[in-house]
């Protein structure tokens, strides 16, 4: 009597794949006449009227177990088949997932079945989506009674390793005028596994100081297209930048003029799909930004022009913040560097500031070089404790020569 | 930040991931799990019955290559032999199970050391990673970045502290794992940080474990061409000398006048002598038959009857030869053949460099893998029941050449084609002596490399198309041959072989190639075209050209370009780059606007492959009003019903998408696709038994239909998933194979081997 009475399979269900043929063709006055085109026509993997197409409609099952990806849902078949001649009872059939910090159960129902006969199976499709990287094994237990009562159990592990799909970066940038404070963020997501990818979803979800606008589409019209073209799809290692323009909420901006280090600012949830819609999901953690470290002394813009005249004087204004806890009294020199000089006197004083209040100061300066120029050079000292707050890169001006357009 | 990643994901998670998996429940599961799963153990602790059920027990996983398979199964389950036979020992108590899974997963643990261990901690500050803010005031001064690079995440946030405020700028990376570290260490300067992503219900604090030791293994993603790749070796070189020493023997297949070259040509004229093929490098003895091999030579002259072969004795130029035979050679081609048209030279004197010299690179394939088979399993006896054509069982000619191909019979055609190759003294070893072409040589040529490329041998015809260079030589042309073919213009090589020619690098990992020749190819075909609509002929000659003639090139010459487009577009879409594949589909519209459904729907299904289901769903409205305008309704429209079921398919709807299926076979019962895919979407609903018994009853209904590799390999992986008695299954299948089907059968995708 053969003890092995009931057998298990497992088979991984991703998504069929289409079939592709291969058309080889001639015409009609070769040596083969029509034998090459009839028998692609005879052939029920073509697409008829247009043989020569090679993507056909006919499904194949997946023939290899596959990558699997963090965030991708892996599925299975689990059949256990009754291969005796004899009816067996009780059956209970456990599929569980073991990573390396959890287990799960993954079978649909955990009841046992009543009985089992000869040449029958019970199926179950188990779903799971991936959380984490790394060894997944999956536990296959199937338990049950012969005929003649005696109780058998068997296991099988299947252990597969589940592999990180996307590398993504992030970069914050401040915005130079920041009467707003806005945020602008720039997300690097790269496709790190080996097959193309359709980015279904790629957005920011802002915590609850910022709100966002997605800089991800150019409207044209009514309609509005993607800045990455009409296919929305990654290759394999190809990068895509998106970029996220973040605004505090009025209830926050004020406080955001004062606020220091680490502020939450959301995080990016993305979702894409590859061969017939087979789908994943990630979100990234929380993203986290070090609020620009305005030292005691906060130096903003609040009106610079872009492009300016070579040579010419032009104004900008100036905010400055008392972030400290303490009165400053404050000297403002300016120093001229190799292509930004002031105008006016450097060394003025701007009287006393008390914490927390500001100031705003008109200055004039000119450029004599061209091309996108930084302005640098302004120097704040507090006399009360005689230290000085260097202020350089606060902004950039694109410095042109008038002479040189066609008007003048 | 664990904490707020937790409370969003849970409402999208539940549209994609069945309820048990919520991650609350999972995590009482797990330690109800712990406790129950003993009872189970301790009930059926008969450890021998079952140790010896676990040895008996065969874990089969589909899995790409058995060799891996077995490495990841073998250790683990001999890791719990291990354990279980620890068993007994123990008492039989609730805890036994526990212990043991313990155990079992130090065991998974200590199998991957750096994944485990050092991970779980590590991963505890990633989930509070900072994520540095770069302002720009400030750039790094170059020695800051580097030492700081290779440290740990902490010494970076050490650095950070301490830092003036001046420092704060300057941007730190936060690094994951040594893996992740060197690529980070490269991002340094343009301030990017990697950021940890995880799947949004992932509760517990590890997601990033690093998996620095596990390369990114390539597993090629399914596709049956791979999977079918034929790497069949070729005969040794010791079989082709045993058989071809002896036949060196000139014969000309059809040509009546290359057949007598004494009576044709007195031998003093050297113009005409050269396509008797002895040209300067042959000494008349050699090609003359030394050891000529009678009964085939008999066969082989009586194979071709001037009036029977619409090759032979084309020496009245008809029109439709000239609108079929027209290209435009190259500028050194072109001079060579005004050379030789002119008298000025003799092909005699022409640098044998230029011409082309093709010989056989390998003797016959025999060999009927079918047959193999089933004298591995069934028997000696009923591989002997096995019938099929061989080269011998055929007349020695074209016609015995075509009923071995539409008979499926490709390996016995390509040892036909050899044979007749060899009569033509274009056998094994003459590849590099100078030969003289005829229409029929090169048609000849043409199917053998065309049948090598049905049968996926593609190293093969890539040694055998070598000598043909780029298909340009002078003595490819009619020209070149002024006595032989009086007044006949143009090129000997069949347009098809150009496509042939060029679409065969693109089987060997070199698609830019495919495309370059095409290009070429394409090029040529809109030459030629503005040259008919600018009323001059073909090769931009002055000729006249009836009006009926010049439509009828036009037409020619539009679907030779159009077949052009399709291999381009397919090319493409191999190369993955479908944003031009898909353009180029497109553009074929204009040339077959008859095949415009099938076109729009193969362009969704590209889409839809790409995972792009709202783009695909756009293409698919396309051929659903294009349907409505011919006065059809959607669903009397097989290919709109098979379309929507695609969509169905890709939106996980595989219920939806059987319905499609069926409707498809209530207007078409017979449609071999619409049968195929029903059964593979109750696969995928669990209906494993309903599966396998639709196509069963299909293949055995209709063997014509249904004996087809895509087909075959569905039924045999369904048989693996059923039942251990899949081989027995899958030995019938090749019964019924060995019936019907021809030496070109793929066997692999009976997966007996």
């Amino acid at each position: 009597c053969d003890p092995q009475q009931s057998k298990q399979t497992v088979m991984r269900l991703t998504k069929p794949t289409l079939f592709t043929n291969m058309p080889v063709t001639c015409e009609d006055r070769d040596l083969p006449g029509d034998l090459f085109i009839r028998l692609m026509k005879d052939d029920p993997s073509t697409v008829k009227g247009a043989e020569t197409l090679i993507l056909g409609e006919m499904l194949t099952l997946p023939q290899n177990f596959g990558n699997i990806f963090l965030g991708e849902t892996f599925s299975s078949y689990i059949s256990v088949h009754n291969d005796s001649n004899q009816v067996v009872k009780d059956i209970l059939v456990k599929a569980d997932l073991q990573t390396s910090s959890q287990r799960l159960n993954l079978s649909a129902s955990n009841s046992a079945v009543s009985e089992l006969k000869p040449e029958c199976c019970i199926d179950d499709v188990i779903h799971h989506e991936v959380k984490e990287i790394g060894t997944h094994i999956l536990v296959c237990a199937v338990s049950y009674t012969t005929q003649t009562g005696e109780k058998l159990y068997f296991r099988k592990f299947f252990k597969f390793q589940v592999l990180k799909p996307l590398d993504v970066k992030t970069k914050f940038y401040n915005a130079e005028v920041s009467l707003t404070d806005e945020v602008f963020l720039e997300a690097q997501i790269q496709n790190i596994t080996t097959s193309p990818m359709f980015m279904e979803k790629v957005s920011l979800e802002p915590s609850m100081m910022y709100n966002v606008t997605e800089l991800n589409n150019v409207s044209a019209g009514i309609e509005s297209e993607s800045t990455f073209g009409r296919m929305s799809y990654l290759q394999p290692l190809d990068t895509r930048q998106y970029l996220y323009c973040l605004k505090p909420k009025p209830e926050f901006a004020e406080k955001a003029g004062v606020i220091k280090g680490v502020t939450v600012i959301g995080k990016l949830d993305i979702v894409w799909k590859t061969n017939l819609g087979e789908r994943g999901r990630l979100q990234t953690s929380q993203l986290q930004r070090m609020a620009p470290g305005y030292g005691d002394v906060r130096l903003s813009l609040e009106l610079i022009p872009d492009t300016v005249s070579l040579e010419e004087p032009f104004d900008i204004t100036c905010k400055i913040t008392n972030c400290s806890e303490r009165t400053m009294d404050l000297v403002l020199e300016m120093c001229n560097t190799r292509s930004v000089h002031w105008c006016g006197v450097s060394g003025r004083q701007l009287g006393k500031l008390s914490p927390s209040a500001s100031l705003s100061i008109p200055l004039k300066l000119l450029s004599s070089v061209q091309g996108l120029q930084s302005i640098s050079g302004l120097r704040l000292t507090d006399t009360f404790l005689k230290r000085t707050y260097e202020y350089d890169d606060i902004a950039q001006v694109c410095v042109v020569c008038p002479y040189t357009s066609p008007e003048s | 930040s664990e904490l707020g990643s937790q409370e969003h994901p849970d409402e999208t998670l539940e549209a994609s991931v069945p309820p048990q998996t919520d991650p609350t429940e999972e995590s009482i599961d797990l330690d109800a799990e712990a406790f129950v799963s003993p009872q189970d153990d301790s009930s059926h602790s008969e450890s021998l019955v079952d140790k010896l059920n676990d040895q008996m027990m065969e874990s089969v996983m589909i899995s790409d290559s058995p060799n891996s398979e077995e490495e990841d199964v073998v250790p683990i389950d001999s890791l719990l032999e291990q354990n279980e036979e620890e068993e007994p020992k123990t008492p039989d108590d609730a805890d036994t199970e526990e212990r043991i899974e313990d155990v079992r997963n130090k065991d998974v643990s200590a199998a991957e050391p750096e994944e485990a261990s050092g991970a779980l901690f590590k991963e505890e500050n990633e989930g509070e990673k900072i994520v540095q803010v770069d302002d720009k005031r400030e750039t790094v001064a170059p020695d800051d970045p580097k030492p700081e690079a290779p440290k740990t995440q902490e010494s970076a946030l050490e650095m950070d502290s301490d830092s003036t405020p001046k420092d704060e700028a300057v941007p730190v990376c936060t690094i994951f794992s040594q893996g992740v570290q060197l690529k980070a260490q490269a991002l340094i300067p343009d301030g990017f940080q990697p950021t940890l992503v995880k799947s949004p219900s992932f509760t517990i604090g590890n997601t990033e474990t690093p998996n620095k030791l596990v390369p990114q293994v390539c597993q090629p993603s399914p596709s049956l061409s791979k999977f079918f790749t034929d790497s069949s070796a070729v005969n040794p070189a010791s079989d082709f000398f045993d058989s071809f020493t002896t036949s060196t023997s000139f014969v000309s297949i059809s040509n009546p006048n290359a057949e007598s070259p004494k009576a044709a040509a007195p031998p003093e004229s050297p113009l005409v002598s050269a396509p008797t093929a002895a040209g300067t490098y042959f000494t008349p003895v050699a090609t003359k038959p030394q050891v000529a091999p009678a009964e085939p030579m008999n066969k082989l002259q009586a194979v071709f009857p001037s009036g029977d072969d619409p090759f032979g004795s084309a020496l009245v130029t008809s029109d439709l030869d000239k609108r079929r035979d027209a290209w435009l050679p190259s500028e050194d081609t072109r001079r060579v053949l005004i050379s030789v048209a002119t008298q000025q030279v003799s092909p005699v004197q022409i640098d044998r460099e230029q011409l082309a010299m093709p010989g056989l690179k390998f003797d016959n394939l025999q060999g009927d893998a079918v047959k193999d088979l089933m004298q591995r399993f069934l028997g000696d006896q009923a591989a002997m029941k096995r019938q099929v054509l061989s080269a011998n069982s055929v007349e020695q000619n074209f016609l015995g050449l075509k009923r071995l191909i539409s008979t499926k019979n490709w390996r016995a055609a390509v040892d036909l084609t050899g044979r007749l190759l060899t009569a033509h003294g274009q056998g094994y070893g003459k590849s590099g002596q100078p030969t003289n072409h005829t229409t029929d040589s090169l048609q000849l040529w043409f199917v053998r490399l065309a049948l090598l490329v049905k049968l996926s041998l593609f190293q093969n015809a890539e040694l055998e198309f070598e000598p043909f260079g780029n298909l340009d030589h002078p003595d490819l042309y009619y020209e070149y041959y002024p006595t032989v073919y009086p007044g006949r213009r143009g090129s000997m090589v069949p347009f098809s072989m150009r496509v042939l020619h060029a679409e065969l690098p693109q089987y060997l990992q070199k698609p830019q190639e495919t495309l370059d020749r095409l290009h070429r190819i394409k090029s040529v075909c809109q030459k030629i075209l503005s040259n008919l609509q600018e009323g001059l002929a073909e090769d931009g000659s002055m000729m006249n050209l009836t009006q009926d003639n010049r439509l009828a090139s036009i037409q020619l010459w539009r679907s030779r370009l159009s077949r052009v487009m399709y291999s381009m577009a397919n090319c493409l879409l191999m190369m993955k780059d479908y944003m031009l594949a898909v353009e180029t589909y497109h553009s074929i519209i204009e040339y077959e606007p008859e095949q415009r459904v099938q076109l729009l729907s193969g362009i969704g299904r590209i889409f839809l492959q790409i995972g792009d289901i709202r783009t695909a769903e756009k293409y698919f409205q396309d051929v659903e009003k294009g349907c409505q305008s011919k006065g059809k309704t959607a669903n009397e429209d097989t290919s709109v019903l098979m379309n929507r079921a695609f969509v169905y398919l890709s939106q996980n709807n595989y219920a939806d998408a059987h319905t499609c299926f069926s409707s498809v076979l209530e207007l078409d019962p017979k449609n071999p696709v619409a049968n195929n895919n029903a059964a593979v979407c109750l696969l995928y609903l669990g209906r494993l038994k309903e599966s396998l018994g639709q196509l069963e009853s299909l293949v055995h209904k209709d063997p014509a239909l249904y004996l087809h590799e895509s087909v075959l390999f569905n039924l045999t992986t369904m048989y693996e998933l059923e039942s251990s008695r899949s081989t027995q299954k899958k030995q019938a299948l090749l019964e019924a194979v060995a019936c019907r089907e021809g030496d070109s059968f793929n066997v692999q995708c009976l997966k007996l081997v």
